[in-house]
């Protein structure tokens, strides 16, 4: 402490004085950081538990035998609202003794949400799911089978066919249909009057030659819209066509995506686009572009295919593009367009199976269909269709494509199958391989796939 | 030496006359010009998302550009406000991010104050084991600690996060601290120990208002740490009464739409307590970083 | 088994302060505090939330590991980890990485490190542009990433628009719908969050640095380029490894970005190896894979942190 002045050295002093007249709480200082973590811990263990009121409720009521089922799904805006506020309390009502608490999450990281959850034993009782994850839940066992249950038949008696075979996972349905759609074909009538052509094409032909005459140049304008070389966008044409990705069982692919009527299809769709000359606008190439969001209310596509969520962002343009929506044109294969949507899986690890049996099979029921139905989610039944249609009179195209819509194929391994083709019809188009070479290269591949050996 | 003589004399002239780092008049106005370019880069996108919080749906996400809405509405707002429930997430959010700061704080300044100050057998290894996580980014753990969560009852809790959110944020803040006890210089330490203070007393008593810049720091990066975190809550929490600000935002994402106003909207909500607590810490903030034994 | 570094002073003490010094060794006998205590709540947090599942990841790396409740998990040893080597997913995710950490890093530096020779106190306004400059790095990469999606965006996007401006007709590129060009939105997204922060202490650093040594040489007619050979860069190395380290850290660990932005696509072709490893256990169910390829990442983050720090900690406080 050399070199310290000397009132440098009482100030120093002072304080330590002031330490020492404080140093019979010493030991108590560190009692007071405890304390004061403990005391934090505690806030925050209050406000934490204050805020979930509602499961200590449940417990609550769980104790004077009300079971309380979780729901887990990814409905957003007004779908939250139809199943809280009409589906839910209907049920409720029906079956006294039930409660459903459905809880929504971001669609980002749902399904490891749910793993989670099952891999530490407490998955939620029901599951919104997409198709595309049916099988993987089956095969993990984490979904119940549901087939073999008595009211099974009856449920699923008048369900359409395409979501129906997305519930099914080696011979053995894992789930329910719970909503669907499909897509079809929307052409711009201001595009079509300026072309001189009177009324949509109804033939795959007519849509060449339609498409070939709405191509200008001159004003970026192109016939056709393909948003992606996706299965999902390109299915249309290859089923048309009278082409396949698959075998019946989802285990081969060659000679199927390499058949000639598939290579037929990707062969018009690759002319089509003519390296970015033809009537197939830039679209096709880019794995995220969405034709529906400029190119087509702007009429810069006169056609593209798309799904009825579509309908409600064009009513939000100003101004509203003139536009129609007819069915996929058909060709050698009929006209069939793939199948989206949801089913609802009751998780085998689940505590009240008997009554989540009861709300899956209320969520089929034609009350609760129609419902989800007039807020944007189609019912998965035939005989929903009529009263769709009335309530939502956009929907009559749709409801006649899912009698006719397919499956993409049924497999935990679809991912790669349909990585497997993509980047093989993408390589086509950009002219690095010829049709024959990329589809057999691309069936080879998704062989490998969906043996499980990932390519 | 021409040096040694003129030197001195500099350093005594008046900070305002002192030449700066590139002198005073060099290229005055080109760095200002500069600065501003920065600045500009730094805050474009945000204006822009400002702008677009107050854009009607019909101008925004359909394809046409608008920098500024013709007819600014605040329906975004309203309908984020709703939908998702802006208001319970943001209390839940600041609940985590208030108690991860508090115990951040408080258990980085002792294990800080512990390494600086004493010697004690592995303390290097304990010090160079909190380093280590450093490497593993929190998402990777995501199926670990939620099996532990899932142990401890603590799903679906907001304790579960604020404990995760600790743990992560200990190394880089006991790292801070450590460095900036140690620039504290002994003497001032030695006096007060000498004049009957105990080691906590040296802490609270000079350490602690001393190092009120890097405290200051810490909090800030575990406040924004906390407030911003996405994947780990998104897995542990499972009821929408308990969802944070980042898992509220994913939700205007659908799967076949997403709401881009309403998110942006909400987005704008969100960074409002990032720049806020960034204003606050800003004025012990260089200093703290400085003093931080980083140099 | 206390060992107090201000014990050996005791002899040294002026008389006038011993009667206080009684009262400190009292007090000090009465102390049951030892660094082990203060120590504890820190590595008691981080031993049970950090530390555990570290381990435990570490070990379902070598099982092929199922997660649902009833299903075997059998031990597969290291095959995870040769699988790891062969696989080509692996090599596309490592080269993303290497690109993340490549460029964003050394430009971050760049920038940070220009912004703060610019932006030194002499400036007016100083203390605001410094602020503006820093805000990106406290926002929300949530909030970015889906604001720089929309930005990116091939029909309204404000990039496009700007570049149509300049093309002279509408551009419609779809910037993620490429590798490249999805990459590029990638790192300017982290270069533009990340710039602010080294700046913050590179600015410190700067500042910090001795005027009068700086003076001395200006006054002895060094040039500019020479003050900053000689004198700057030296005594803000420390800054630099400092910063450096801490960045590849965060480069070769990105992820809310990548998977909030592109979710790796398309196709995979913009992974980095955490979104891989994400993928792998949350798509693909392989939990034991994706372990491997987090610990190994971790193990080589792991020594290179230690190899910096190495060369910064021992240069005197």
């Amino acid at each position: 402490m050399a070199g310290r002045s000397v009132g440098e050295m009482d100030k120093l002093r002072e304080r330590g004085n002031i330490v020492s007249v404080l140093k019979n709480k010493r030991a108590r200082s560190l009692t007071t950081v405890a304390l004061c973590t403990a005391i934090g811990f505690g806030a925050f263990a209050t406000a934490a538990a204050g805020t979930s009121g509602a499961a200590v409720q449940t417990n609550r009521s769980r104790a004077a035998s009300t079971v309380t089922l979780s729901f887990w799904n990814n409905y957003n805006g007004s779908e939250v609202t139809t199943i809280n506020k009409v589906i839910i309390p209907r049920f409720e009502k029906l079956n006294p003794g039930i409660k459903v608490n459905s809880q929504y999450f971001p669609y980002a990281n749902l399904l490891p949400k749910y793993l989670a959850a099952a891999a530490a034993g407490n998955p939620p009782d029901l599951f919104r799911t997409d198709i595309a994850w049916t099988a993987e839940l089956a095969s993990d066992g984490v979904a119940l089978q549901v087939n073999d249950l008595p009211w099974y038949k009856a449920t699923v008696k008048d369900a359409l066919p395409g979501p129906l075979q997305t519930t099914e996972y080696k011979k053995n349905a894992y789930s329910l249909p719970l909503d669907t759609n499909t897509i079809a074909l929307f052409w711009n009538k201001t595009d079509f009057a300026a072309a001189g052509i009177k009324s949509p094409p109804t033939t795959i032909s007519q849509l060449i030659s339609d498409a070939k005459a709405m191509t200008i140049p001159s004003k970026d304008q192109y016939g056709l819209g393909v948003d992606s070389t996706d299965v999902w966008d390109v299915s249309p044409y290859i089923w048309s066509e009278g082409g396949s990705f698959t075998n019946a069982g989802y285990t081969k692919a060659t000679g199927y995506m390499n058949s000639g009527a598939t290579r037929a299809a990707v062969k018009m769709l690759v002319e089509g686009y003519d390296g970015g000359h033809g009537y197939i606008g830039p679209d096709i190439i880019s794995t995220t572009g969405d034709s529906g969001e400029a190119e087509f209310p702007s009429g810069k596509y006169a056609m593209y295919i798309d799904g009825p969520w579509a309908v409600p962002t064009f009513q939000a343009l100003k101004p509203v593009p003139s536009y129609g929506i007819v069915p996929m044109p058909a060709g050698p294969g009929g006209s069939h367009t793939p199948t989206g949507g949801e089913d609802v899986v009751i998780s085998k690890g689940g505590k009240h199976l008997a009554d989540s049996e009861l709300f899956a099979q209320f969520l089929d029921s034609p009350f609760s269909q129609l419902a989800m139905a007039s807020v944007g989610e189609m019912s998965a039944f035939s005989n929903d269709a009529a009263q769709e249609v009335k309530t939502t009179p956009y929907y009559k195209t749709f409801t006649e494509a899912l009698t006719q819509a397919y499956v993409r194929p049924v497999s935990q391994y679809y991912g790669d199958v349909d990585t497997d083709f993509s980047n093989a019809f993408e390589a086509i188009l950009a002219g690095k391989m010829t049709v024959t070479e990329g589809m057999n290269q691309a069936a080879a591949e998704a062989d490998n796939a969906l043996a499980g050996r990932s390519s | 030496m021409a040096v040694a003589i003129e030197a001195p004399t500099q350093a005594r002239l008046k900070p305002a006359t002192r030449p700066g780092l590139l002198g005073v008049k060099t290229w005055k106005k080109t760095r200002l010009a500069i600065a501003l370019v920065f600045a500009l880069i730094s805050m474009g996108p945000l204006l822009y998302m400002i702008s677009l919080s107050f854009q009607p749906a019909s101008e925004i996400g359909t394809g046409n550009f608008v920098l500024l809405p013709s007819h600014p509405t605040i329906q975004n707002y309203v309908q984020a406000w709703d939908t998702v429930s802006l208001g319970r997430l943001l209390l839940n959010s600041t609940i985590v991010a208030a108690g991860t700061v508090v115990l951040t704080v408080v258990c980085a300044s002792l294990a800080a104050f512990a390494f600086a100050r004493y010697k004690f057998r592995f303390k290097e290894v304990i010090f160079y084991l909190f380093l280590a996580s450093l490497a593993v980014p929190s998402v990777e753990l995501v199926i670990p600690q939620y099996l532990l969560m899932d142990r401890l009852h603590l799903i679906d809790s907001l304790i579960g996060l604020i404990l995760i959110y600790v743990s992560a944020n200990l190394p880089f803040s006991i790292f801070l601290l450590r460095g900036f006890f140690e620039a504290v210089p002994r003497e001032l330490e030695e006096s007060f120990r000498l004049d009957g203070a105990t080691n906590l007393g040296v802490l609270t008593r000079l350490l602690a208002p001393l190092s009120i810049p890097a405290l200051a720091v810490v909090a800030l990066f575990a406040f924004n740490a906390a407030w911003d975190e996405f994947v780990i809550a998104l897995t542990l929490i499972n009821s929408s009464s308990h969802f944070t600000v980042p898992i509220g935002l994913a939700l205007f994402i659908g799967s076949h739409t997403t709401a881009w106003g309403p998110l942006f909207a909400a987005s704008v909500v969100a960074t409002v307590p990032n720049v806020v607590a960034f204003v606050i810490s800003q004025r012990w903030f260089k200093s703290g970083v400085s003093l931080g034994g980083i140099r | 088994m206390e060992r107090r570094s201000a014990a050996p002073s005791l002899g040294a003490v002026p008389a006038s302060v011993r009667p206080a010094r009684r009262l400190a060794l009292h007090a000090r006998a009465g102390r049951f505090l030892t660094p082990y205590l203060l120590v504890v709540p820190a590595a008691a947090f981080y031993a049970v939330f950090t530390i555990y599942p570290i381990f435990r990841q570490f070990d379902v790396s070598f099982f092929n590991w199922q997660i649902f409740p009833g299903s075997q998990s059998p031990f597969i040893g290291w095959s995870n980890y040769s699988h790891l080597l062969q696989d080509p997913e692996i090599r596309t995710a490592a080269y993303n990485t290497g690109l993340y950490v490549v460029i964003t890093v050394p430009v971050q530096m760049a920038l940070g490190l220009f912004a703060a020779a610019m932006l030194t106190d002499r400036l007016p306004a100083s203390t605001l542009w410094r602020a503006l400059v820093f805000i990106p790095v406290v926002t929300s990469w949530v909030v970015v990433s889906f604001l720089f999606a929309y930005m990116f965006s091939p029909s309204g996007g404000l990039v496009d628009t700007v570049l149509g401006l300049f093309a002279g007709h509408a551009v419609h590129f779809d910037w993620l719908a490429q590798t490249w060009s999805a990459n590029v939105v990638i790192w300017l997204v982290g270069i533009w969050k990340g710039v602010g922060w080294s700046f913050i202490i590179f600015l410190a650093a700067l500042d910090g640095t001795a005027r009068d040594v700086i003076e001395a040489g200006r006054v002895d007619g060094a040039s500019e380029r020479r003050i900053w050979r000689s004198i700057i860069i030296p005594s803000i190395r420390q800054s630099v490894v400092f910063v450096l380290v801490l960045l590849v850290i965060g480069a070769a660990t990105v992820f809310q970005s990548v998977w909030l932005i592109t979710v790796g696509g398309p196709y995979g072709s913009t992974n980095v190896l955490y979104t891989y490893a994400y993928q792998q256990a949350f798509t693909d169910f392989a939990f034991g894979y994706a372990a491997a390829i987090g610990s190994l990442l971790a193990v080589v983050l792991f020594g290179l942190s230690l190899a910096e720090i190495q060369v910064l900690r021992p240069r005197g406080d």
